[in-house]
This record gives structure tokens, C-alpha cells and sequence, in this order.
């Protein structure tokens, strides 16, 4: 498994450093597509760019690595508890609690926390929290044009009986106002 | 051959001077309030300090916390490369380097916050807080840097600022004006000063960038400080040069050089007038 995000994420590195890479290719067919296009000029900056940057990051990393550290593993301040444990880890919806309080007013949050048992709020034995976030655009202009096409499609089917008899009649009956059409436009 | 003297000079200083820039704002911070302020070279003691001391490491750290400190202070180092100072030019200038300043400032930024959730969970709101306020301030950054950039035809820092040094004063555009109130605005949350963040703040519920970097202690810290400095310097600079470049020296004689450092001194004493003002 980690395989695979591993590849991936050696790709993103090295088109980053080196994006030339991919980015000449990626040129030649925009060339074939656009009239009169050309290549970028940045492509010609990157070979001269390469070098650089990795020199200054290596003599960087070679400073900073010079620095004496005299290293100590210790227990650090677990919030007046008696020790750190893996349950006050920083979840990643706690991370992006800031974000979606800044953004609540495009996703407005639907949330829930349930503490049971009810009747004692301060010695809860579970808490139980749900959050769904839709946009704004999907509640407002998505949901309510599919809940339309739904309800139309829905009162369409009442013509699809199953019935051959019915079918017939629908094809000897559009055959019947085509022709009144046809002879009214004449 | 001269020109990159000059350049590694006006690095080293942006570089060196920058804890004494830090010191600078404390100082005029502590003069409009009536005390008297610290010496103006105690960064460097407590930087030294910090140098000398042992790195405590929390249990739970992963070999990411202790590299976190380092890919900050590298970033940073290059990002100051970029911008001209004193002289027109500089160290690590090429097309579309202001693309590079900005994500090197990103990478910084989340190598610390992925240290920081190694920590305790007060690191950890404060790197979610600083991932905030970056994914915020990064779109109206790189916005107002482009818009300078098209307003002057160029992708590279310096060539901008010698654009702007051959228009005339009195000649600004709208643009100018819209994208360096932006830009000062989007200055103060990247290096994490009032109102969006206080440095100097106590108390962990309002901390962004301090909670973040908790946990750290040491030479790692030492690092931290020193290239959140650096940023400092780096970011003000940057702004001198896109919008306000008049006096940056024209040609390499020592004596424009010379009134090009003492107007940059006079220049910087405004902008950080402006910023302790805020507080």
C-alpha cells in the first residue's frame, strides 16, 4: 500500500524540482493544438535553475546539520493530565476545525453530538459526534434541479404501464396528431 | 565578480541582521508604551543561548519533528536569497522566482505543522490555527505579487523592483496602491505579528505560531527563531522593493551603496513604527 503513495509522491517531488520533465512534452502537443503557440520561456530559466537551488539547499541542510545537538528524550506537559495517550492526538478534524469555522457560512455545518447517558452530562460513557458539510452551491442550485428532474421522471413513468396494448395506442395516437400537425402547417 | 561580492554581502546581511531588526521593533514597541526595552542585541544572546542548550525531544516525536527546524530555516535561507536589499540584484534571481518565494515560505510552514503534531495537542492547534491563517493569506500573496508583476512585464523580483525604480514617484498606479495594501496586510500574517498573531503572547489559548513550535526547545529552537527573523526581514524587503525601491543603489560605488544602507535603516524605522503602533 505504501508502495504505491510512495511512487506517487517521488513523481510530485521530482516534476517539482525538475518540471522541465514533464513540461516539454506537455509543450510539443499544446504546440500541435494552439495556432502560432510556442513554447514557454520559463522552460529555458529551469536547466540554469536546477543547480542552483540545489546547491543553496544543500550547503542549507549542511549548516544546519553542522549544529551541535545534545538530544533528551523526555515527557513533555500532557495538559494537567497525568500523561499523554494517543486519544489527545490531534485528529484531522480537529486541524481543520479553524477552516471550517472561517468557511461555515458556504458550508453550513450540520452537526450533532450526542452524550449519553443523558441524564448525567458531566460523567458522559459515550459521546457520539456527526458532522455533514454540503456546500451551499449543492443545497441551493444541485439538489433542488435533481429534485425536480425526479419528480418529473417520476410522474413520467405512470405512462410506461408494461402494457403493448398501451404502446400501440401511444404510437396510432402521435401517428394521428402528426398528421394533424403536418396537414395544419400545409 | 564584483556583483556577487555585493550580492553575498547584502545576503549575509539581510541574513545577520535579522534578529537586530527583531530587536529594533521591541524596542520602539517598548518606547511608545514608556519602559524602557531590552538591549537591541539580546536576540543574539538568546539565540547563542538557545545554540549552547540541550534539544528536548517529547517521547512521541518522530525523526519529522527534529527535521522540521532544519527545512525552516533552509527555506527560509533561500527565500532571502531572492530579494534585492541594497543593490538591484540578487543572490538567487531567475523568471518566476516570487512563484518559488512563496511556496518555499509554504514548505517552511507545513514541515513545521507536521513537527508540531508530534507534539502535545497545544502544538497541534496551533499548527491547524497557522495552516489557517496560511490558506488564507497565500491566494491575496501570490495575487498581489502577480499583479505587480504584470503591471511591470516581469516575472523576476529584481527586474520589478528596477521597473519600479525607473517610473516616477508621483506616476502610481491603482494597482500599485490596491496590491501593496494587500500585500502589507498579507505581510502581517505571514510573519505572524498583531493583529493577527502575537509574538510576545503568554498565554497558550491565543497563540498561533508560538503554540505551534511549543515543543521545541533547544538548538531547534534557536533555529526556529532565527529564520522566523530571517522571514521577517525577507518579507519587508520584499516589499521595499516591489513598491518603494527609490534609493536602492544604481551602480556599484561605495558610496551609493553606503546611502542606500542608511536610507533602508530610515525607511524600515516607519514600517515597524507602523507595526509596534498596532499592538
Amino acid at each position: 500500500m505504501r508502495f504505491a503513495t510512495g511512487v506517487l509522491a517521488l513523481a510530485c517531488a521530482s516534476v517539482g524540482v525538475y518540471p522541465a520533465l514533464l513540461l516539454r512534452p506537455l509543450s510539443l502537443v499544446a504546440n500541435g493544438l494552439i495556432p502560432y503557440g510556442n513554447a514557454p520561456q520559463e522552460l529555458s530559466v529551469l536547466p540554469k535553475l536546477l543547480p542552483i537551488l540545489s546547491l543553496c539547499v544543500l550547503g542549507a541542510v549542511l549548516i544546519a546539520l553542522a549544529i551541535p545537538r545534545v538530544i533528551r528524550v523526555t515527557a513533555i506537559w500532557a495538559c494537567g493530565l497525568p500523561q499523554i495517550s494517543p486519544r489527545m492526538e490531534y485528529t484531522a478534524t480537529a486541524f481543520s476545525k479553524p477552516l471550517r469555522s472561517v468557511f461555515a457560512t458556504v458550508y453550513k455545518a450540520d452537526r450533532k453530538i450526542e452524550v449519553l447517558p443523558a441524564d448525567q452530562p458531566y460523567f458522559p460513557v459515550t459521546v457520539s459526534y456527526r458532522s455533514v458539510r454540503t456546500t451551499s452551491f449543492e443545497r441551493s442550485l444541485y439538489r433542488p434541479a435533481v429534485d425536480a428532474i425526479v419528480a418529473a421522471a417520476n410522474q413520467i413513468r405512470r405512462l410506461h404501464t408494461g402494457n403493448v396494448q398501451m404502446y400501440l395506442l401511444y404510437i396510432f395516437l402521435t401517428l394521428v396528431s402528426l398528421l394533424v400537425v403536418v396537414k395544419a402547417l400545409q | 565578480m564584483t556583483t556577487i561580492a555585493v550580492n553575498v554581502l547584502q545576503y549575509l546581511v539581510l541574513v545577520l541582521s535579522a534578529p537586530l531588526l527583531r530587536a529594533l521593533i521591541a524596542r520602539i514597541k517598548a518606547t511608545l508604551q514608556r519602559r524602557q526595552g531590552s538591549n537591541l542585541w539580546r536576540p543574539y544572546a538568546d539565540l547563542l543561548k538557545l545554540f549552547r542548550k540541550e534539544d528536548l525531544v517529547p517521547p512521541t516525536a518522530s525523526p519529522l519533528f527534529r527535521l522540521a527546524p532544519t527545512v525552516l530555516t533552509v527555506s527560509t535561507l533561500v527565500t532571502a536569497a531572492m530579494v534585492p536589499t541594497v543593490y538591484q540584484s540578487a543572490l538567487l534571481g531567475f523568471a518566476g522566482d516570487f512563484i518559488v518565494l512563496v511556496y518555499l515560505f509554504a514548505l517552511g510552514r507545513f514541515f513545521m505543522g507536521l513537527g508540531a503534531l508530534d507534539g502535545s495537542s497545544f502544538a497541534g492547534m496551533g499548527a491547524s490555527r497557522e495552516a489557517m491563517v496560511s490558506a488564507l493569506a497565500e491566494a491575496p500573496l501570490f495575487l498581489g505579487l502577480v499583479a505587480v508583476a504584470i503591471l511591470a512585464r516581469q516575472g523576476n523580483i529584481v527586474e520589478i523592483a528596477r521597473w519600479t525604480l525607473s517610473q516616477n514617484f508621483f506616476d502610481v498606479s491603482a494597482v500599485h496602491a490596491v496590491a501593496f495594501v494587500a500585500l502589507a496586510i498579507v505581510a502581517i500574517a505571514e510573519t505572524g505579528r498583531m493583529p493577527v498573531d502575537n509574538p510576545t503572547t503568554h498565554l497558550e489559548l491565543t497563540m498561533i505560531h508560538e503554540a505551534m513550535v511549543l515543543e521545541y526547545s533547544g538548538p531547534s529552537l534557536a533555529l526556529i527563531e532565527w529564520a522566523q527573523a530571517i522571514k521577517l526581514s525577507t518579507v519587508l524587503s520584499l516589499l521595499i522593493s516591489l513598491f518603494a525601491p527609490w534609493g536602492m543603489a544604481p551602480n556599484l560605488a561605495l558610496s551609493s551603496l553606503a546611502a542606500r544602507g542608511g536610507s533602508s535603516s530610515l525607511r524600515r524605522e516607519p514600517d515597524n513604527n507602523g507595526d509596534a503602533h498596532d499592538r
